[in-house]
Parts: structure tokens; C-alpha cells; sequence
């Protein structure tokens, strides 16, 4: 891997991904995505999901590479706004910038709001930073790997993908993996490929082309969060004052707290992000929970310990970078989010896997390359600027609601300018907010129905090559040892719900 | 806890119901073939019949266990249905549906603005009028200057 050859290539292949991200097109929507993912991770109550998936129809309307460049920067761009809620309101801007808060806004409540919302957007890029070089330098390899796998191994690594992914979410397990066979069960409708015949579409002609995933990730997440949050949501009162360029500076006794936090938690955050299921919530976590072990003092924390805020945001814009390593390479997203990104490259008809980086290399480095250009933007966003969205944080909420409903709409409708698409958003986000109310969650749906066909088609293949014989799926080694580990996550949360279940009879027991 | 219980049995039981009905439909719409030549219907009629188990064990835990929690193991308490907010944001989007095909798009975002008002206290009908001005300036520029798609701004059916 040291070999100069291994560098040659890899500056080859900035060069060529450099040349295609700076182009005017490219550029330009990457710095839209990394905008409007920092101001719609700034807002409270709207999660990366919910921002993704409110821009998702505008990148039917763009050539495939502009349109990922777009949805990566809302994606790792909510998760640089997120903190700025945290840091001043107390209230995370997206899940993984929870921690932040912990550290964040005693810092903020100190009069060091500024410090700490300089602080974490450099510890953000740092992390991002190696989160882009591990992709860079591991891609083409696992991508290399990758090519010798058989339908066999892929369907064992979407099946551990799937599992992985819906054990790792809170809340249950039974209902997180049947809502997985739900969204598979979606993903079904439509056309089959082999033979051509129309499955559950009951008649009707556009149900022929399947369920579109735009409508499923709209309804499910956009509008069954709206309705839950438009009138129990109160934004919080930000206290501008204080927040200007010159309070941003650090003193020398912060700068000296960076590096070694960033450090470990882009460290942490890589990996996590790397693995199915896990993710920047996870790392940033991790990452929090290391800072207090290795600190000399760890009684600071809660207090205001800018370690606190730099590990966790280094961890979870790592993680948000990483996590394109096996959705690229693999065609295995991690996340729902990174599902929505290859169902983009679906739709414009490109099939993410080992391939994508020998057949697209001018889109594969071009993504790679905009993830640099986006982060130094989002540095930019979120030092010299960022009084706007502090500003931003004050818009009552009010004003906001109708105005992403409206989007939803326009959104959808623009894809055909057809009243079935909008129906068919109408529907899914009662099912959704039904979902939401029984605490059936809709992530795991969302990766099943992006995985299921894909993986009907490894299965079917792996029994035709068979002849039937099911033994061809624990044959070769590499899926048979993710076979096993699929049998070894579902036997740990069997075990540990079973555990949990006997703790809480007896509790109860106790409390009788 | 109560509503814990009663929670996860109309999720089993949706559940149960719907891996049944798409199992169902499997085994006698499309032919199931063999293992080694699987038709159209195996693989959907064993993602029913997984679906069809899971949910009759969420629905069989949630009818022994004395509280359904337990089954759950949520960590969000159940929350209140906001029967306001679900009619109101449904009944806008209709109404944007429908005047969006017969009268084009700029009745269709007054249309929704002030039927999404109904949502909030703090809407009256002239912030909703000037909420619904600025979009309909904003959805000119984006859908209509930028992405250049041939919306129709406004149209007369009859």
C-alpha cells in the first residue's frame, strides 16, 4: 500500500475528481447542498433525514453526479449546523450533535458561545478531513476486493447491513426488523425483473414502476415529523449578543485542547461510520465517553470542557464521511440517509458497487473531491458566517411549517407534474405518522425497501447457480463468516432482550 | 403503561395482518416456482411470512406481558396523537393537489398556505398572505427560472 505506485494513482485520481468537482455546475451545487444542510441541521426538529429528504426531488432535475455532489452537502452539512443548536439553544439540531450539548451550552451559558462554535467547526473539518483521506485510500482497495464476490456475498452483506442497521436503533428489535421485511415487502411492488410480471399493483398502471422512494422518504419522514412537531415545538430564545469574529478566537489554552480530541474522535468516528448501523450518533458518543477517561480531570465535564464538544463533532463528521466508504464500494449503505443516496444513483440508473469505481472513476473521485471543496465551505459557513444562522435559530417556527409543506408538495409534483405522486406522499405520511405512533421506526423501513430488490435478485441468483441447493451460501468463506455473524447479532439481542425482559419481571416483581 | 400495551398490540397486529396479506397474495396471485427456478412469488411470499411471524411475536408478547413495555422497550414514551395538526396538514395537501391540476400553481400555494394556517394561533390571514407571496416569488425562481420546468402558473379548466 506504501508502494509509490498506490500514490501516484491516488493523485491521479484527485486530479481527475478535482477537475470535475471545481467545474461551475458542481461547484455551485455543492455549496446550495452544504448550505442548506447547515441551515436545516441548525434547525431544531429537523433532522438530516427530514432535510434530505425535502431536497430529494430537486435531484431528479440534475445530472447524477450534481445531484449526489447536492445530497452529500445537505448530509454532512446538517451535521456542522446541528451543533450550533446545541451550543446555544440546548436542544441538538440533529441526534448525533446531542452530545455536544452536554459541554456546548454550559460553554455558551459562560459566555463562551463563540469559542465553542469556533472550536467545533474546526474539529468538525479536521474530522471530516480524515474521514475524506481514509476514503480515499481504502475505497479503491475494499472496491478492488469486492470484485470477487458472488450474489452469495452480497446477499449476506445486505443481510447484515439490514440487521446490523435495525439492532443498533433503539427501541425494539422485533419491531425494527419486521418493519425492515415491511420496507422489503414495498420495495417487491412493481415489475419483476426476471419475468416480467406485474406483482401487487392491483390494476393500476403506475404502480407498474414500483413505489418511488421519494414519496416513501417524504411522507415517512418530512411530513409524519411536521405534524408531530407544529404544535408542540417552542423555539428556544438565542442570545446573540457576544457572538462576533473577534470571540471566536481561542485562547492559546483552547487551541492546545484541539488536536489530540479531534484526533481521537475523528479516529472513533471513522471507524464507526465505516460499519452498518452504527453511524455519527454512536461515535460522537464513544468519542465523549473516551475525552472523560482520558482527561486529567474529568469532573469538568458537563461544565463546560471544550474537549467535550471538540471529540464528539469530529467523531460525527468523520463518521458522516466514512460511511460512503461500503454504500460506494459495497452498494451497502449504513444509514438511511446514505440509503437515500443510493436510491438517487438508482434512479438516474447507476449501480453503486466495486464497479462504480473502475467504470465512474470522473464521478467516484468527482464525489470524493466536492466532500473537500464542501468542507472548506462549510468552514467558511460556519466561522465568518455564522451570525446568520444564528440569527436563523430565531425564525418562529411558525412561519417555517407551511413553507416546508409547500416544498413537499412543489417538490413531488415537479418530478412529472403528476397529482399521483402528491397522493401517493399523502398516503405514506398518514402511514407514517401511524408508524410513529405505534413506535414502529421508519429508518429500518427505508433501508429494506432500498436493499430489498437488490436483494431478491442475490438470492434468486445464488439458488440458480445452486440448483436450489441452499449450502451455497455458507460454501465460500466470506459469506459464510457474514452468515455467521448475521446468526451472532440476532442470537446477542435475543439473549440480551430475554435478560432485560427477566430484570424488569423481576423489578416489577420487587415493586409488588 | 397502559397505552404501552395497547400500543404494541395494534402494531402486532398490523403487522401480522399485513405479512399475512402480502404472503397471501404471493401464494395465490404469482407462482411460486422451486428453489432452483423460484417464480415471482417465493421471495415475496417468504418476506410476508417473516413479516406474518415477527408481528404475531410482537402481538403475543404484548398480549401476555402485564405491561406492554416491556415488549417495546422504547425509549420515547408514547406520544399524544395531534389530531389538529395530522387533519389540517393532510387537508393542504389535498387542497394543493387538487388546485395545483385545475387551476395551475399559484392559486395552489395560497390554497395551501391558508389551509396550513389553521395548524397555528399565531397564523392570521395576512402573515399566511404574505408567507404565501414570498413562496409563490421563491418557487418562480427555483423551479421555474433555475431547473426551467414547464409548470403551469395559472389555468382555467372550464
Amino acid at each position: 500500500m506504501e508502494s509509490p505506485a498506490f500514490l501516484i494513482d491516488l493523485f491521479a485520481n484527485a486530479a481527475l475528481g478535482l477537475n470535475h468537482a471545481l467545474s461551475i455546475e458542481n461547484l455551485l451545487y455543492c455549496a446550495l447542498g452544504v448550505t442548506l444542510g447547515t441551515f436545516l441541521g441548525a434547525l431544531p426538529g429537523i433532522g438530516v433525514l427530514v432535510a434530505m429528504s425535502l431536497l430529494f426531488p430537486i435531484t431528479f432535475h440534475l445530472e447524477p453526479t450534481a445531484a449526489i455532489i447536492m445530497l452529500g452537502g445537505i448530509y454532512y452539512g446538517t451535521a456542522y449546523g446541528g451543533s450550533i443548536a446545541s451550543i446555544l439553544l440546548n436542544v441538538p439540531g440533529t441526534p448525533a450533535n446531542s452530545v455536544t450539548c452536554l459541554d456546548g451550552y454550559p460553554m455558551a451559558k459562560q459566555g463562551r458561545a463563540a469559542v465553542a462554535l469556533s472550536m467545533t467547526a474546526v474539529s468538525s473539518f479536521i474530522g471530516a478531513s480524515i474521514g475524506i483521506i481514509l476514503m480515499m485510500m481504502f475505497s479503491p482497495l475494499i472496491a478492488d476486493y469486492a470484485l470477487e464476490f458472488g450474489p452469495a456475498e452480497y446477499f449476506a452483506l445486505m443481510l447484515i447491513g439490514l440487521l446490523a442497521a435495525s439492532t443498533m436503533s433503539h427501541g425494539s428489535m422485533l419491531k425494527s426488523i419486521a418493519m425492515v421485511c415491511v420496507g422489503i415487502a414495498l420495495g417487491l411492488v412493481g415489475t419483476d425483473l426476471n419475468t416480467g410480471q406485474h406483482r401487487y399493483t392491483f390494476g393500476l398502471i403506475e404502480l407498474r414502476d414500483g413505489l418511488s422512494l421519494l414519496a416513501i422518504a417524504m411522507g415517512v419522514f418530512g411530513v409524519a415529523e411536521l405534524i408531530a412537531s407544529i404544535r408542540t415545538f417552542q423555539p428556544g430564545e438565542v442570545n446573540r449578543r457576544g457572538i462576533t469574529l473577534r470571540a471566536m478566537i481561542p485562547t492559546r489554552d483552547d487551541v492546545s485542547r484541539l488536536w489530540m480530541p479531534s484526533l481521537r474522535g475523528a479516529g472513533i468516528g471513522s471507524f464507526f461510520g465505516a460499519l452498518p448501523g452504527t453511524g455519527g450518533l454512536i461515535a460522537s458518543f464513544m468519542s465523549y465517553a473516551v475525552e472523560r477517561r482520558v482527561a486529567k480531570d474529568p469532573s469538568r465535564f458537563g461544565k463546560g470542557a471544550i474537549e467535550g464538544i471538540i471529540g464528539p463533532e469530529a467523531a460525527n463528521n468523520a463518521a458522516d464521511q466514512t460511511a460512503f466508504i461500503p454504500t460506494l464500494t459495497l452498494g451497502i449503505p449504513g444509514s438511511p440517509a446514505l440509503a437515500l443516496i443510493l436510491g438517487v444513483l438508482l434512479i438516474h440508473g447507476i449501480n453503486p458497487g466495486p464497479t462504480l469505481v473502475s467504470e465512474r472513476p470522473e464521478m467516484f473521485w468527482g464525489l470524493v473531491m466536492s466532500f473537500w471543496i464542501g468542507n472548506v465551505l462549510l468552514l467558511i459557513l460556519n466561522i465568518p458566517m455564522i451570525g446568520i444562522w444564528v440569527r436563523l435559530l430565531s425564525v418562529p417556527y411558525h412561519l417555517l411549517y407551511p413553507a416546508i409543506l409547500f416544498f413537499v408538495c412543489i417538490g413531488v409534483y415537479s418530478v412529472n407534474l403528476a397529482a399521483y405522486d402528491i397522493w401517493m406522499v399523502i398516503a405514506f405520511s398518514l402511514a407514517g405518522y401511524a408508524m410513529r405512533l405505534l413506535g414502529l421506526p421508519a429508518a429500518p423501513l427505508v433501508l429494506g425497501f432500498v436493499l430489498g430488490p437488490m436483494m431478491e435478485i442475490q438470492f434468486r441468483r445464488t439458488l440458480i447457480f445452486s440448483g436450489g441447493d441452499f449450502t451455497a451460501f455458507v460454501d465460500r468463506p466470506i459469506s459464510a463468516t457474514m452468515l455467521g455473524l448475521c446468526a451472532l447479532i440476532l442470537l446477542w439481542t435475543v439473549v440480551s432482550s430475554m435478560r432485560r425482559r427477566r430484570r424488569t419481571l423481576l423489578a416489577s416483581g420487587g415493586d409488588e | 403503561m397502559q397505552q404501552h400495551r395497547i400500543k404494541d398490540r395494534i402494531a402486532g397486529a398490523s403487522l401480522l395482518l399485513a405479512g399475512t396479506g402480502f404472503a397471501g397474495y404471493a401464494a395465490s396471485q404469482l407462482s411460486l416456482g422451486s428453489f432452483a427456478a423460484m417464480g415471482p412469488g417465493m421471495f415475496p411470499f417468504l418476506i410476508g411470512a417473516i413479516l406474518a411471524l415477527l408481528g404475531g411475536a410482537v402481538l403475543t408478547l404484548a398480549l401476555l406481558d402485564g405491561n406492554g413495555e416491556r415488549v417495546a422497550d422504547d425509549v420515547m414514551p408514547p406520544e399524544p396523537i395531534e389530531w389538529r395538526s395530522l387533519v389540517v396538514v393532510i387537508a393542504a395537501m389535498t387542497a394543493f393537489t387538487l388546485v395545483i391540476t385545475w387551476f395551475g400553481m399559484l392559486p395552489a400555494i395560497f390554497a395551501l398556505c391558508l389551509v396550513a394556517a389553521r395548524a397555528s394561533d399565531k397564523l392570521t390571514v395576512p402573515v399566511t398572505l404574505a408567507v404565501a407571496v414570498g413562496l409563490s416569488v421563491a418557487a418562480w425562481l427555483i423551479f421555474i427560472e433555475v431547473l426551467g420546468l414547464n409548470f403551469r402558473i395559472l389555468a382555467w379548466p372550464f
